[in-house]
């Protein structure tokens, strides 16, 4: 009846009770996620799910709504494509370059992208006492209310939310 | 016995209006029976083929509102087949030609096609409220039908449905003249809207109090809808990214400080991180939050926002909360009623709450009654614990990723657990049950579960004896679905009676076989026991010693379906 017809044959194959035909090639209960990131968020990983011939197939357990898993998948998928770009400019260099944060997982790992990027090596605040000397400039950024501060004093997802740009300034300031 | 006019005993029966009351009403004596039945306005029907639409209009020529649900509630996880019915325009067409004055229509897991969309929009000159909750079978043309046609429509709310969306024209069908929107809920729909024809539509709506968002609707735009309507009480966010400009951001915070009304909060399908305490302001106000949409807020985030919410009495959210986050839960919101925890990583089989989060929300929160938590885990003394702690439960379901896995700590069964539930929560109206559970657990439902009407069983017993216990003992049943258990004909042979006192059985993957639904469906005439099978063998049908894949049974008035695709048989 009426004109929802022509969807409901492709949806009935994902609610037959055959195996599922979606789009993740993983089968429920397999552990195919990354182990350094289940161990560092504590997570621990389950043995007794694997292989149990009783764990129901994908497509109705567990008993929550399918628009509802839709969504849920779609942000796992989003999440692991999420970018913020910022520009980086050198002091003394008028042309700057780009930089995405999210691709960092912390300050130590965006330092050492920009030392590579623009060959120096670069002071923030969490740096040790022997290490100044040796430093040739400084990160700083600029954050929400237009305010330049060093990098690093901050909880990395504090910094995330408040940066706009970065500047890598000389260290003899 | 009638000492008064009938008026005067319609008048009263005005105060009445609970659709279990009137029908205690119509009970009484055969002229209460048809005073009450001239006068009901608003019916209720929990299954749509339990009875024809012409018997509904025959006996309540006053009706303006109703409420229909279609398909059993396991339809809701995919285990209906698709196409197994639930129609709703029949209805449509039976209360169009019968020149019902239709007002209101709630439906609930029905299949709603355009044309009846098309058909409601044209029959009803007063129609005024659409309400459709997990409903399928539509596209935006038919919500276009709808804005067009019911020149006084109040509410249009659509909840969880799988909608078509054929992009954004249907908002533009509302009429320049149509001021009369009151609430307005599109977040479930797909597609872009044309968010200037929304802006207007807002601004001329002075009595919209609830508006809920979908995801195409951006920042900017909420920020400006919000200033248009200071008075909303209940908002739902759809795209909450906010761009670095921050000026967008100054302004939405001034437009939120200014709803004073909001009360119930959800949507943020879409989040940038970091960006919620714009709605600090408002969170003190708050008696319903609804973040379980909302995957790209992390759990941080979210204590911090609950942490603002002290009045909330219903809260809706995803498990990456985790267990602490329910502590601060427990010691903020003192008021809360209602909770459910749901899995932000279903795919995985990984909840991130165990039975630490219930019991913390058990002890800090007195007023609790109703529950659905999806966790990793669970034991019998977090259990028993609960259930000192809230023996006020009218609805407690409780959901085990690994739906066999037994108590965290003991191994053992999760039987006594849930039996301290059942026995020490009396009100308890609904359960659901997921562990490693023997006959045990069923022997104490039956015991002590006395007002129970709905039990979900998955996973669990050990034989017959174990539905047996329940049929015995809840008087009160209802409903009663289960799936993967070893129930059989034993089970459902014991008491045919029983069913017709309940609304319907529901079991797949049982160990019932066709010799024993025909065997009922014999026994019983008033009730249509329909068999599903898989593999759509012919010759099923003649080997009684198979066992049913899907078995749906409900009481009727209305005897046989003739609506019944061909994978469904009707014994």
């Amino acid at each position: 009846m009426g004109r929802g017809g022509s969807t409901s044959s492709s949806s009935s194959l994902e609610s037959s009770n055959y195996p599922a035909l979606t789009s993740r090639s993983s089968s429920l209960y397999q552990q195919n996620r990354d182990l350094s990131t289940d161990l560092r968020l504590g997570l621990s990983i389950s043995t007794s799910q694997q292989g149990n011939p009783s764990i129901p197939s994908e497509s109705d357990w567990p008993p929550i709504k399918p628009i509802l898993k839709k969504e849920l998948a779609a942000e796992e998928n989003e999440c692991n494509s999420a970018t913020f770009f910022v520009k980086v400019y050198m002091e003394g260099i008028p042309i700057g370059r780009k930089l995405d944060l999210l691709a960092h997982d912390g300050y130590h790992d965006l330092i050492r992208t920009l030392n590579h990027m623009f060959n120096t090596s670069i002071l923030w605040a969490e740096m040790d006492g022997d290490e100044h000397s040796e430093q040739n400039h400084v990160l700083t950024y600029e954050d929400k209310e237009g305010d330049w501060l060093i990098v690093g004093d901050v909880p990395w997802e504090m910094f995330l939310s408040s940066v706009r740009r970065l500047k890598i300034t000389r260290a003899d300031i | 016995m009638n000492y008064f006019p009938d008026e005067v005993l319609e008048h009263v029966f005005d105060f009445v209006t609970s659709s279990r009351d009137r029908n205690a009403l119509s009970q009484v004596c055969k002229s209460w029976y048809r005073i009450e039945s001239s006068s009901r306005q608003k019916v209720f029907i929990g299954n749509c083929y339990a009875i024809s639409p012409e018997r509904v209009i025959e006996r309540f020529p006053a009706l303006k509102s109703i409420a229909l649900k279609g398909k059993p509630h396991f339809a809701d996880f995919n285990l209906v087949p698709h196409e197994w019915g639930g129609f709703v325009y029949p209805w449509i067409e039976a209360f169009a030609r019968n020149r019902v004055g239709l007002e209101e229509l709630r439906l609930k897991r029905m299949v709603v096609s355009d044309d009846s969309l098309e058909l409601l929009s044209r029959s009803f000159a007063n129609f005024k409220s659409l309400v459709l909750v997990s409903c399928e079978g539509f596209t935006t043309d038919g919500l276009a039908a709808i804005a067009a046609n019911c020149r006084c429509l109040r509410e249009l709310d659509l909840q969880e449905n799988e909608v078509e969306d054929h992009r954004g024209h249907w908002l533009s069908c509302f009429h320049d003249s149509h001021t009369s929107l009151v609430s307005l809920n599109f977040a479930c729909l797909k597609g872009d809207i044309n968010l200037g024809v929304l802006e207007r539509l807002v601004a001329r709506s002075p009595n919209l109090r609830s508006l809920r968002l979908n995801r195409a609707v951006p920042f900017d735009t909420l920020q400006k809808i919000l200033m248009q309507s200071p008075n909303l009480v209940d908002l739902g966010v759809g795209s909450y990214v906010h761009d670095p400009d921050s000026e967008t951001y100054d302004k939405l915070v001034t437009a939120i400080e200014k709803c004073k009304s909001v009360r119930s909060l959800s949507g943020f399908l879409d989040v940038a991180p970091h960006c919620l305490p714009a709605f600090h302001s408002i969170c003190p106000n708050l008696t319903s939050l609804n973040l379980s949409y909302a995957p790209g807020i992390q759990g941080g985030e979210l204590t911090k926002l609950i942490r603002h919410c002290r009045k909330l009495q219903r809260l809706w959210i995803l498990d990456c909360i985790g267990d602490k986050g329910l502590e601060v839960v427990a010691s903020t919101c003192k008021d809360l009623q209602e909770l459910r925890v749901f899995p932000s990583d279903p795919y995985i089989g990984h909840a991130a709450v165990t039975e630490e989060g219930l019991v913390a929300i058990s002890s800090g929160c007195p007023k609790l009654h109703s529950i659905l938590y999806f966790c990793q885990q669970m034991t019998n003394a977090a259990l028993i614990t609960v259930a000192k702690n809230c023996p006020n439960f009218i609805r407690f379901r409780l959901c085990i990723l690994d739906p066999t896995k037994p108590d965290a700590v003991t191994q053992q069964p999760l039987d006594e657990g849930f039996g301290a539930i059942v026995h020490s929560c009396r009100g308890l109206r609904r359960l659901s049950l997921t562990g490693l559970l023997t006959d045990q657990v069923f022997l104490y439902i039956g015991m002590y579960a006395e007002q129970l009407e709905m039990l979900s069983i998955a996973f669990a017993g050990d034989s017959d004896k174990g539905m047996q216990y329940v049929l015995n003992g809840c008087k009160r049943l209802r409903k009663l679905e289960i799936r993967d258990s070893p129930f059989g004909n034993g089970a459902l042979l014991m008491d045919v009676g029983k069913y017709e006192a309940m609304r319907s059985l529901w079991m797949s993957s049982c160990e019932v076989t066709l010799g024993g639904c025909k065997t009922l469906a014999k026994k019983m005439p008033r009730l249509n026991v329909e068999i599903m099978n898989e593999n759509e063998q012919t010759d099923f049908i003649f080997d009684d010693a198979q066992k049913v894949d899907k078995m749906y049974l409900y009481r009727t008035l209305a005897g046989q379906r003739k609506d019944a695709p061909d994978f469904v048989w009707t014994l």
